[in-house]
């Protein structure tokens, strides 16, 4: 009992870095923020958690700092449970989304904060923390006050104060959300590249998918409090297994089928009579959604066109592109094309062009 | 090795061991006390000889699990999988430390030897503060609750500490109300007294004699309340809706009755309005009236009420009246609602929870009141003023003064119910994140005539009675002789110098003294305490805590004369025995004021981002320490503030220490009561003057010292370019 649970962090396992989840739940009175959440993430990967606000992504980050701790379920961070342990004592460090930079302390008295709190001297706290300053490209702001920093500032030493304690494990939590759109990409890449230098297992957490797409090993989308799916995002991009995962990862526009599979195993999507075959079905015969991403579309001349034909009602010019809405038999579609517009000047019909080996067939 | 639990346990050990275990007559260090035999006196000894001599079995238990837990702080294989068993011992230690003495003090029943008849000593205090921590320190290591043993051990403290308190003392009034008396059963015995025609008598009403006591103070404190929320009002729309030009004269001038005794405004009135007063006796030369007495009775008590309690209104409507939101104001004015239609049908309607806020509090402030009905009330009861007649007067009916104090106690309790319940929940959360650009709209025409009427002349008497406090503390005898004289300040605070000696001559240095020690004793630990208490109920989740932070802000409604009578009931026989000291002066404070810092803290603490508490606690600071150093260095202005204000209440309050006060430790305001009771204003008022001339130089010093928190840049650029000039 007497053992103190800091001494034991620091135990170095062969698991070291390794989060698992296993079958979590957390439920504030009756209302269950994180259902039954399962998974296991590889030591040194960048793993986000993704998903709309209020899926519990965030309560999930939270669970892994020790700042919830779970009603149900194991959680295992480098071989070792540490399910009910505070966070004080997890070998695990967080970057907060508002950055909570203490603003009566100085950037270096911020950085050197975890250092002094696990017992490191003072002398050797400030030369590591000066360190990490200068690993986030802020040598020489050491004596500034927080408030005295941009935000994009602030966000490196909010990193910085991280990091600078070696942890096992590394939280983000929707860390490029306070900072303006320019700086977004820039500091996602920082992110990335920091990450891959010190081969710290990451976790991040973000509600934008082309954030986590651009950045991790691999996802884990939530959805109302449970893991929706999980892998890498061309995985989940290419085989969704639900309507929400395929408009949520990438553009989709989605269509009410009825799912059928014919004698030689082939799925067709059935809708308004006509019969369309897919590549991919992650369900049983029956009411279904049919996946028709971007690609899977071409706009045609109707010429020399036989089959399904669409109207177009209206059309986006955005510069690089041009956002087609087509009224078509099938259903509403929303198109992108990147090429010079293709319709009869004095005709809104257009042919559709259908890739079965780019369909899919999902669950509502 | 538990350095923690090590030093606990063994701290509770020397406790047990090596200090008086009962209390002891005089202090540890006097000599009378180690002449008498020291510890090894059987007055002095330690629960350790208790127990090996006395036969004190019961006391095995402290020692056995204190010495278990100093034993398994060393070797922590020691109580492999018995932990549980340890926290259960500890547990068991502190019950039979603290239960038997109220067992045998409630039952008559002598308890296997533990106690004598006499308090708790330095020595059970010592091992119940030991015994504590360490039950804290096990409790978490188990991993119960998912609690540090700092914030076990703190919830735990201010549970015990306000049940000892607040309730055990309430709890005795209960019990003495409810005394069987005269061969009838303890509630017919209640009923009787309580339903007595001197107390509910509505003579009054149908133009016949006095009403009883409880009608007096209800209808007392319903008009009060209604003045003071129309005038708190109409301050509160004349700095925000009018060009009034000397708005921050106005704002200084609510200071003013936070730094008064509270009856100090009645004794000016006197001066003015009384038998001898100066408007009394100009209007009975010029209009040949004879001098009426219509001051000392229930209209010189609202009067003098409405003057002293308006600025607590005004601080209340201010908020709200801010906070409404001009756009919606500027909404309706586009809407075709000239200025008086948008007064009507949109600012009032968002201020009604506001105003029943305001108008609650000065029903409770004017029930509680204690002071102004003492100097003012005469013949006219009140319930405040008739507890304590009923305790100290000629009949010295205790059971009366309990009966009383519980209606009290439930008039000012209901009102705080309704408070809570009912305007607590209907707030219009006005006030948003967002940036609203949009002015408050004036006061129509005749809006703002009627609030100059209203305030102009409020106005105007408040600078006249401040003006009287001065002068007549300056003057030979009020009504007779107006001659300039230093003599009430030579009488109270003269010095003289004899045989190269300084000779404190005045009558007053000694009170003052011990009001200035004790409020300074009192301040900081009901800063602590408070904040503590907020820290908790912010920070922390736990069972029941809706439950505890209503127990905590329940001590709020407690008027100061019940919460004088119930301690002077709880802890004047053991096993805690207190009155007559100055340690019954420091808690009743403490424990009144708790509510304010409760409060203060609250507020400050919600604006502190909780993230900024996560962080520390990931990056690896357990709770006390990102308490230490995260959250109280954001926090100091609220605890300047908390300490300044807890300060400034145990100075002024009067309604509690009037009950506790001893010759040895007399308060101010009790001995300036005493004066006004002989009539002695002018001494009265000088001594008032000085107490109010302390406290703003407090306020201000305190303010100047440590009021600002640094977190901005200009003004750290401010404090560089102060440097050069001060080096």
């Amino acid at each position: 009992m007497l053992q103190t649970p800091r001494a034991a962090a620091n135990t170095v396992f062969a698991e070291h870095g390794r989060v698992v989840f296993e079958a979590v739940s957390k439920a504030y009175g009756s209302v269950c923020a994180v259902d039954d959440v399962s998974f296991d993430i590889e030591p040194g990967s960048l793993v986000t958690l993704l998903g709309p606000s209020g899926c519990g992504k965030t309560t999930t980050l939270r669970m892994i700092a020790g700042l919830e701790l779970p009603t149900h379920g194991r959680i295992v961070i480098g071989g070792r449970d540490v399910s009910m342990l505070p966070a004080t004592y997890r070998n695990v460090a967080m970057v907060f989304q508002s950055y909570a930079l203490f603003p009566h302390m100085s950037v270096i008295e911020n950085v050197s904060y975890g250092l002094l709190m696990s017992g490191i001297r003072k002398t050797e706290a400030r030369l590591k923390a000066e360190q990490a300053l200068e690993m986030v490209g802020l040598a020489g702001y050491g004596t500034r006050l927080p408030s005295e920093l941009s935000g994009g500032q602030q966000q490196r030493v909010a990193v910085a104060r991280a990091v600078v304690l070696e942890p096992e494990v590394l939280l983000l939590d929707e860390p490029l959300s306070n900072l303006d759109a320019k700086l977004r990409r820039l500091v996602r890449d920082e992110i990335r590249s920091l990450q891959q230098r010190l081969a710290v297992t990451t976790v991040y957490v973000t509600h934008d998918q082309e954030e986590a797409m651009a950045v991790s090993d691999a996802m884990v989308v939530m959805q109302s409090g449970r893991v929706a799916q999980q892998g890498t995002a061309a995985g989940l991009y290419e085989h969704p297994r639900s309507s929400f995962i395929a408009s949520f990862i990438g553009e989709a526009n989605l269509l009410e089928c009825e799912a059928r599979q014919s004698r030689d195993g082939q799925w067709v999507a059935m809708i308004a009579g006509s019969e369309i075959a897919v590549s991919d079905a992650a369900l049983l015969a029956g009411p279904a959604k049919l996946v028709v991403r971007p690609e899977a579309l071409r706009l045609v001349h109707t010429e020399a066109h036989d089959g399904l034909v669409g109207e177009i009602e209206s059309c986006a010019f955005l510069g690089d592109r041009i956002l087609y809405r087509i009224n078509s038999p099938i259903g509403l579609l929303y198109h992108t094309e990147y090429q010079a517009p293709i319709r009869n000047m004095d005709s809104r019909s257009v042919g559709l062009l259908l890739d079965p080996s780019k369909l899919k067939l999902v669950t509502d | 090795m538990q350095r923690a639990l090590a030093i606990s346990a063994a701290l509770g050990l020397a406790g047990f061991c090596l200090f008086p275990w009962f209390g002891v007559e005089y202090g540890l260090f006097e000599p009378d006390w180690i002449e008498a035999g020291g510890l090894l006196s059987e007055a002095g000894a330690p629960g350790l000889l208790h127990l090996l001599f006395q036969g004190r079995l019961l006391l095995a238990l402290p020692f056995l699990s204190l010495a278990l837990a100093l034993l398994s702080a060393f070797d922590m294989r020691f109580l492999q999988g018995w932990e549980r068993l340890l926290l259960v011992g500890l547990v068991a230690a502190l019950l039979a430390i603290v239960a038997p003495p109220f067992v045998e003090r409630w039952t008559g029943l002598e308890f296997l030897a533990a106690v004598n008849s006499s308090a708790l000593g330095y020595g059970a205090m010592i091992t119940c503060g030991g015994l504590f921590v360490c039950v804290a320190i096990v409790w978490s290591k188990l991993g119960l609750g998912n609690r540090d043993a700092f914030t076990i051990a703190s919830i735990g403290l201010v549970l015990a500490l306000v049940g000892m308190f607040v309730f055990y003392p309430i709890l005795h009034v209960l019990v003495q109300a409810f005394a069987p008396s005269g061969g009838q059963g303890s509630i017919t015995s209640f009923l009787t007294t309580a339903a007595g025609r001197d107390i509910w008598g509505l003579a009054c009403l149908s133009g016949g004699r006095s009403c009883g006591v409880a009608i007096n103070s209800l209808l007392l404190g319903l008009m009060t309340a209604g003045s003071t929320t129309l005038f708190g009002l109409a301050f509160a729309l004349l700095i925000t809706r009018t060009n009034f030009p000397a708005k921050k004269l106005l704002r200084a001038l609510t200071v003013l009755p936070i730094i008064t005794p509270p009856f100090v405004v009645g004794l000016a009135l006197i001066l003015l309005f009384g038998r001898a007063g100066a408007v009394t006796t100009w209007v009975s030369q010029v209009a040949d009236i004879e001098a009426g007495r219509w001051l000392y009775g229930f209209w010189g008590v609202w009067l003098t009420q409405t003057l002293a309690f308006t600025p607590i209104a005004f601080l209340v409507l201010i908020g709200v009246v801010e906070g409404v939101s001009p756009s919606l104001e500027e909404a309706a004015q586009t809407l075709r609602a000239d200025l008086s239609a948008t007064m009507r049908t949109i600012s009032l309607p968002l201020l009604r929870p506001g105003l029943a806020n305001a108008f609650l509090l000065g029903f409770i402030e004017s029930l509680a009141d204690f002071g102004n009905p003492l100097v003012l009330g005469g013949a006219h009861g009140f319930l405040s003023t008739e507890i304590y007649f009923a305790v100290v007067g000629a009949q010295a009916n205790q059971v009366r003064a309990a009966v009383l104090a519980i209606i009290l106690l439930l008039f000012t309790l209901g009102a705080f119910l309704l408070q809570r319940r009912w305007v607590g929940r209907k707030n219009y959360a006005t006030i948003t994140g967002k940036g609203d650009n949009g002015a408050h709209t004036p006061l129509s025409s005749t809006h703002a005539l009627v609030v100059h009427c209203l305030t102009l002349p409020w106005l105007a008497l408040t600078v006249v009675v401040y003006g009287m406090i001065v002068y007549g503390s300056f003057v030979k005898l009020w009504g007779l002789d107006h001659a300039f004289t230093l003599d009430h300040y030579r009488e109270a605070f003269g010095l003289g110098w004899s045989d190269g000696e300084l000779i404190w001559n005045g009558s007053a240095w000694g009170s003052l003294a011990t009001t200035l020690s004790i409020s300074l004793i009192a301040a900081p630990l009901t800063a602590a305490l408070g904040l503590l208490t907020a820290w908790l109920l912010v920070r922390q989740q736990f069972v029941g805590k809706s439950a505890f932070e209503f127990a905590t802000m329940l001590s709020f409604a407690v008027p100061g004369t019940v919460v004088g009578l119930s301690y002077i009931l709880a802890f004047n026989v053991p096993p805690i025995e207190l009155t007559g000291t100055g340690v019954i002066l420091v808690l009743c404070f403490v424990f009144r004021n708790m509510p304010v810092g409760v409060r203060g803290g609250i507020a400050a603490m919600k604006q502190i981002d909780h993230s900024l508490d996560e962080a520390s606690l990931t990056l690896g600071a357990d709770s006390s320490q990102t308490l230490r150093k995260i959250v109280l260095p954001l926090l100091r202005p609220a605890i300047v503030a908390a300490i300044a204000y807890s300060f400034i209440r145990a100075i002024t309050s009067v309604s509690a220490v009037i009950f506790l006060v001893s010759a040895d430790h007399n308060m101010a305001t009790a001995y300036i009561v005493g004066l006004v009771e002989n009539g002695n204003y002018g001494m009265a008022i000088a001594y008032a003057n000085v107490l109010i001339a302390v406290m703003l130089v407090v306020v201000i010093a305190v303010q100047l010292a440590f009021g600002t928190r640094r977190l901005r840049r200009h003004e750290r650029l401010a404090k560089i370019a102060a440097a050069p000039v001060r080096s």
